[in-house]
């Protein structure tokens, strides 16, 4: 979101991070109750995430942390290798993409439950759900660049005479700029599920603690969930960005923005 | 011979392929439960499926679940969508709004919206006002990006030559910038009605009474397999349908845009 006439004047930029948390002191003054604190102040939710981060944070990011890479990895797999199928081969074409096109409407969040009677509370009905919500946003993407290949570059690589691996490169290369915008759009919704998961399938992680909190109404614990998780979600982000930019150079940097 | 047949398959991302998926899906779920001989509560045939989807329609929760969820969808979607309307407006046209409203957008595009789930639990109990929160909380990003993109990407030899012509004001407004920004304003609301779809049915999962989210987890705690697919398949269809609503919409609304499947 740069606007052509320059960047926006600082003090406004200020201005801004300034009324966040004046608005947060103020609603935290406007719902102030000594029995039952509804809306903590900052300082309470900064106190709440020094205790928690002596005892169980720690192992709570380790734990969504786990089911976020390991559900992303293996979803992002699957996702570009039925994504290059798809895109490349007829035949799979034909079957697999109007099974996409049904499956894509039931939202892989509502396969938890689903999830929890076929894998038991435990590492995999949380990874599984992960699993699907990557395999959907790469498949989608992987399709879109795997067939778009320029038919220039195809045409170059028959007549070097390449042989079958390094055609296969040619084309997953010409997909990547679509199968890595793909795969940051899954990074982001993969989180959104683990939260959603570990809150209905979980005794350990992030949405866990958020859920734990919620039941004996410590709503400073939920917000130190709250605000680990979308730290956690920018670095990944930034970092998944920074390794866009070192690994493959060659795509502009903002097509993905 | 597949390019033949490839002529006659529905186009990709459309009804009439989803359709033929899900038949697909039911004959390999079906000769799947029946040649395994799976047990139930893994994997229920879809008969016993399509007889839990009848018991719960007779006896009326269906019919209150699906009001709650499209209650709280419709209410959420209206009032997110609203605000990221206006946030998007002042993102593209006012540079001083739009600084003072970029860095809180970034800052809060990070919060996941179902991190919110505990929090409007204890805020507001069981009603659908915290679903309602979260579901508006789903939509307001998506579409203030993509209403300020619309905008900024306008064509300026488009404006140009409307201000050439003397256009200003409100028929600049109803009759170029509009029409110009629609299509793209409208694949922000197309992914927010998604997003919010999807936000009403996690939002259910906890702390709530009824609605289809309510129905899948309440099933799943009772080891009810076939409620909890008779529930997601009518997630799916209203899925369905209401990407029809949208695709439908921008027929009318911009025929001159292009749209394609994937």
């Amino acid at each position: 979101m740069k606007r052509p006439g320059g960047s926006a004047p600082a003090g406004i930029r200020l201005a801004a991070v300034g009324f966040i948390l004046a608005g947060w002191v103020v609603l935290a003054w406007a719902f102030h109750s000594p029995r039952l604190e509804l809306f903590p102040a900052p300082w309470l939710v900064a106190v709440r995430f020094v205790e928690l981060s002596r005892t169980e944070l720690g192992a709570d990011i380790l734990a969504s942390l786990g089911v976020a890479a390991g559900g992303w990895a293996l979803g992002c797999l699957l996702g570009v290798a039925l994504g290059l199928l798809i895109g490349r081969v007829a035949l799979a074409r034909l079957v697999l993409r109007p099974l996409i096109d049904f499956l894509r409407f039931i939202s892989p969040l509502a396969w938890v439950p689903l999830a929890i009677l076929w894998f038991g509370i435990g590492y995999w009905s949380k990874a599984s759900i992960i699993v699907l919500i990557s395999m959907f946003t790469v498949v989608v993407n992987t399709v879109q660049g795997a067939s778009a290949m320029d038919s220039e570059t195809g045409k170059a690589s028959r007549s070097l005479r390449l042989r079958l691996p390094q055609r296969m490169e040619v084309g997953l290369m010409s997909a990547m700029p679509d199968i890595l915008v793909g795969l940051r759009y899954a990074l982001g919704a993969a989180w959104g599920g683990v939260v959603l998961s570990e809150l209905v399938a979980g005794n350990t992680g992030l949405g866990a603690l958020e859920g734990y909190g919620g039941q004996s109404f410590d709503v400073a614990q939920i917000m130190v969930g709250m605000l680990t998780l979308a730290v956690l979600g920018y670095v990944a982000n930034w970092g998944f960005m920074r390794l866009q930019r070192r690994l493959f150079p060659w795509i502009i940097a903002n097509r993905a923005s | 011979m597949t390019g033949r047949i490839a002529r006659l398959l529905p186009s990709p991302g459309g009804i009439a392929s989803a359709a033929l998926g899900f038949a697909i899906l039911v004959a390999l779920w079906w000769s799947t439960s029946a040649l395994f001989h799976v047990r139930a509560v893994i994997l229920p045939s879809p008969p016993a499926v399509w007889q839990a989807l009848l018991e719960m329609a007779e006896a009326g929760s269906l019919r209150q679940d699906v009001l709650t969820s499209l209650s709280e969808l419709a209410w959420g979607f209206l009032i997110g969508a609203s605000a990221g309307l206006l946030a998007g407006v002042a993102l593209a046209r006012s540079r001083a709004l739009g600084a003072f409203l970029e860095p809180l957008i970034e800052t809060f595009r990070f919060i996941v919206p179902f991190s919110l789930v505990p929090l409007v639990v204890v805020w507001f109990g069981v009603s659908i006002a915290g679903k309602i929160f979260v579901v508006g909380y789903a939509c307001v990003f998506v579409v203030a990006i993509n209403t300020a993109a619309a905008i900024q990407g306008i064509d300026p030899l488009v404006l140009k030559a409307a201000d050439m012509l003397g256009v200003r004001g409100w028929r600049l407004l109803l009759q170029v910038v509009v029409p110009a920004a629609l299509p793209r304003i409208l694949t922000g609301l197309q992914l927010a009605l998604a997003y919010a779809w999807v936000s009403v049915i996690a939002a259910e999962y906890v702390g709530s009474s009824a609605g289809l989210g309510y129905l899948i987890t309440n099933a799943q705690s009772g080891l009810e397999t076939a409620k909890v697919m008779a529930g997601m398949v009518v997630i799916g269809i209203l899925g369905i349908c209401f990407s029809q609503l949208i695709i439908l919409a921008r027929r009318i609304a911009v025929p001159y845009a292009t749209s394609s499947g994937w």
